[in-house]
């Protein structure tokens, strides 16, 4: 069996709304079910607040937010944990659906500028009826928005 | 170079850190007194390095090193007798090694050999030279007769319980700590002690009825309580090193600046037990070492001056550190002519730092030469005038929440007092809200809360009159955005604080409670806010906030002067 998948990787693939996403296995140190964060003030909009992980304390990335969806009903089923080169962080998901085995050369290098930062963006991938968005997990968390830190020194 | 000799390097360099520290001790103490003991200490930590040097290819350093033990060979055998000279050889061939073994730990493939040092002590044959008018032979207290016999190894018992002196360097993240055995040996009981309650609580557990032990399992969770709290606190020891070491490179310090004033000093210490986390203890270095070189090039006075003003001929510094409830007491005391009140008054004024029809007791008068942009010193000695001044004494103890206060009697000395907490891990602080949520603020930022009511507040909410005096004032809701809470009626509290030696008054909505709060480091993501310094567990298990106190107030001492520059 081993073999077979000899030169494949594992991909996480995860909903946002209705679409696919996936990211390298590796990339994340675990998944664990949603939290709700705690707020915390003069942030970037997509920076949903921070949790506490058996005594770590994480910020909290609404991957949502970041790929402009708007809506609020959400399922707010999970959260990915990665270290990023910012330190760990946690992404907020609608839903884990499964693991696949990708075949490096299956991934279609097609860069679309879209939601998705160009430099976050890995590809797409064809699998059955899908199509599943290949993001660098980390860079795409990590990433700064431009319209970053709210100055507010006084209410002017 | 291969990774693995790379390793061996480094746990080189490990080790001939604390054996130079070791080396430094040592001259100290053949200063004071030449016994065959200590001889043969600097003898075996000199033939320690050599041996280990050559075994991990660094041949230089062997090389170098073999030089300086032939010196030691010939002390020991009776050939030659210890010299002034030959001890600060000694003192700066320690200097050399640590400069040049900082270097070795970032680059390995290093190359470098003393040559000027060399020069300067040595003959082109590598003998050491005597300089003949400069000698003064360190009295010898005892008698050849004492044989060299298999001395007792007090060097490799003590590496253990000594910290390390490790050149810091900024880029190495991960820090090396020793830690007594004693300790960790202590922490793994608790441990075992612990593992052993929680079995018996499984145990209890998979017993058809839980009744019968429930005597069993109170007990045991009690138990497992109280274990688990000593080994947090055992764990927090780990950190603790204690402030002795710092003390031998102070006494080096004072030393090596009295030699070249030619001013003897008598130098005292108490407390070298007392323990403080090691980053805080690496902080204190350089602010000590700064204020004892100040007394002794500013504060004592001449030898012959003294005894003409009916002082003990040698002067005197007194360094001692005391454990408090809450942190360190540092003091460092001289003897010597004490602070010009007047002088400091008038270069302050001259400076632009108070003006001139002040009104300043003589405790502010002492405090002004913290400021930034002081230095009495009228021309700059390469001593203490190194662009070094009590600003930034008092800016690096800030950085770890230290305090330092300076009394002073003319003519009798002076005294500075240090004050620092001994863990940076653990704040006390209060809980407050704002906007409904909570925020941890540590007490030492603050120098006093009060109850206010909204009539004391004026000019549009933006002074508030405590005790008579207008301070400025902003609630710190309008600091941070988030759900907005219903304007305030009645009377809440108000923050007074402290920065850049202004007051400032910081409204919240509620003090909720006062908290031991363990800090926790936050992500670099959290930079972005410039209100945070840190975070940690809220004793209700969720994360909390640590407010940057002193950030807020600059940034709003800031948004003001930009505000009245713009209306003007």
């Amino acid at each position: 069996m081993s073999d077979l998948y000899e030169d494949k990787e594992r991909f996480l693939v995860y909903r946002i709304k209705d679409e696919l996403y996936a990211s390298p296995l590796l990339d994340f140190k675990e998944v664990i079910e949603y939290i709700k964060p705690k707020l915390v003030p003069n942030m970037p909009s997509c920076f949903s607040g921070m949790i506490n992980l058996r005594g770590l304390i994480m910020g909290v990335i609404d991957l949502r937010v970041k790929l402009g969806i708007q809506e609020s009903n959400f399922l707010k089923s999970s959260m990915l944990i990665c270290e990023t080169e910012v330190g760990p962080l946690a992404a907020v998901i609608d839903k884990v659906e499964f693991v696949i085995y990708v075949t490096p050369s299956d991934i279609q290098d097609l860069k679309i500028e879209g939601k998705v930062q160009i430099d976050c963006l890995k590809g797409f991938l064809q699998h059955q009826d899908h199509l599943i968005t290949i993001i660098d997990i980390k860079k795409f968390v990590s990433s700064i928005e431009n319209k970053s830190v709210v100055e507010q020194e006084k209410a002017a | 170079m291969s990774e693995f000799d790379e390793e061996l390097i480094k746990s080189f360099l490990e080790e001939a850190s604390d054996l130079l520290g070791q080396w430094e001790g040592l001259c100290l103490k053949l200063e004071k007194e030449v016994t065959s003991d200590t001889l043969n200490a600097l003898f075996r930590i000199a033939h320690n390095i050599k041996g280990s040097s050559r075994a991990v290819g660094l041949s230089e350093v062997g090389k170098f090193i073999h030089i300086i033990e032939d010196v030691i060979v010939a002390l020991k055998e009776g050939k030659c007798q210890l010299t002034k000279r030959k001890l600060s050889m000694f003192l700066e061939a320690q200097t050399i090694m640590q400069d040049w073994f900082a270097v070795l730990a970032v680059e390995s493939s290093y190359k470098f050999w003393p040559e000027d040092f060399l020069k300067s002590y040595f003959s082109e044959t590598n003998q050491f030279i005597e300089v003949q008018e400069a000698e003064q032979v360190i009295a010898d207290h005892e008698e050849e007769k004492v044989e060299v016999k298999a001395a007792p190894q007090p060097v490799a018992q003590k590496v253990s319980e000594e910290a390390k002196v490790i050149p810091l360097k900024k880029e190495v993240k991960d820090e090396v700590l020793r830690v007594s055995t004693k300790k960790i040996d202590g922490l793994l009981n608790l441990i075992g002690e612990l593992s052993i309650q929680q079995s018996i609580l499984e145990n209890s557990i998979q017993q058809s009825s839980l009744k019968d032990h429930e005597a069993l399992i109170q007990s045991s969770l009690n138990l497992s309580r109280k274990i688990t709290k000593e080994i947090y606190s055992m764990a927090f020891g780990l950190r603790m090193t204690p402030i002795g070491g710092i003390f031998q490179r102070l006494e080096r310090a004072i030393k090596d600046l009295g030699r070249d004033l030619g001013k003897d000093v008598d130098i005292i210490f108490h407390g070298n037990e007392v323990e403080i986390e090691k980053t805080i203890l690496d902080k204190l270095i350089d602010p000590l070492t700064h204020i004892v070189r100040n007394s002794v090039d500013h504060g004592l006075e001449k030898n012959a001056d003294r005894e003409s003003k009916g002082k003990p001929f040698k002067g005197q510094i007194s360094i001692s550190a005391i454990k408090l409830d809450d942190g360190v007491e540092v003091v460092v005391k001289d003897d010597g002519k004490g602070l010009d009140q007047k002088r400091i008054l008038e270069k302050a004024i001259e400076k632009g730092l108070v003006s001139a029809d002040n009104n300043l007791s003589k405790e502010e008068i002492f405090s002004l030469i913290f400021l930034p942009g002081f230095s009495t010193a009228e021309k700059v000695t390469n001593v203490s005038g190194r662009g070094v001044g009590m600003d930034v004494v008092m800016k690096t103890l800030e950085e770890v929440n230290g305090k330092i206060l300076v009394a002073s009697e003319e003519g009798r000395g002076t005294k500075f007092k240090i004050m620092i907490p001994t863990s940076l891990s653990i704040v006390d602080s209060l809980i407050v809200s704002v906007n409904s949520d909570q925020y941890v603020i540590p007490i030492h930022s603050l120098e006093e809360v009060v109850d206010v009511d909204p009539s004391q507040m004026k000019v549009d909410d933006s002074v508030y009159v405590h005790r008579g005096k207008v301070i400025p004032f902003l609630h710190l809701k309008n600091v941070f955005e988030g759900h907005q809470v219903e304007s305030q009626n009645g009377v809440f509290p108000v923050l007074i604080t402290k920065v850049q030696g202004k007051r400032m008054a910081l409204g919240i909505d509620k003090v909720l409670g006062q908290h031991q709060s363990v800090v926790r480091t936050l992500s670099s993501y959290f930079e972005k806010s410039f209100a945070i310094s840190g975070g940690t567990i809220l004793p209700s298990g969720e994360p909390g906030l640590i407010l940057n106190i002193t950030s807020i107030c600059e940034k709003y001492f800031k948004y003001l002067q930009t505000s009245k520059e713009v209306a003007a």
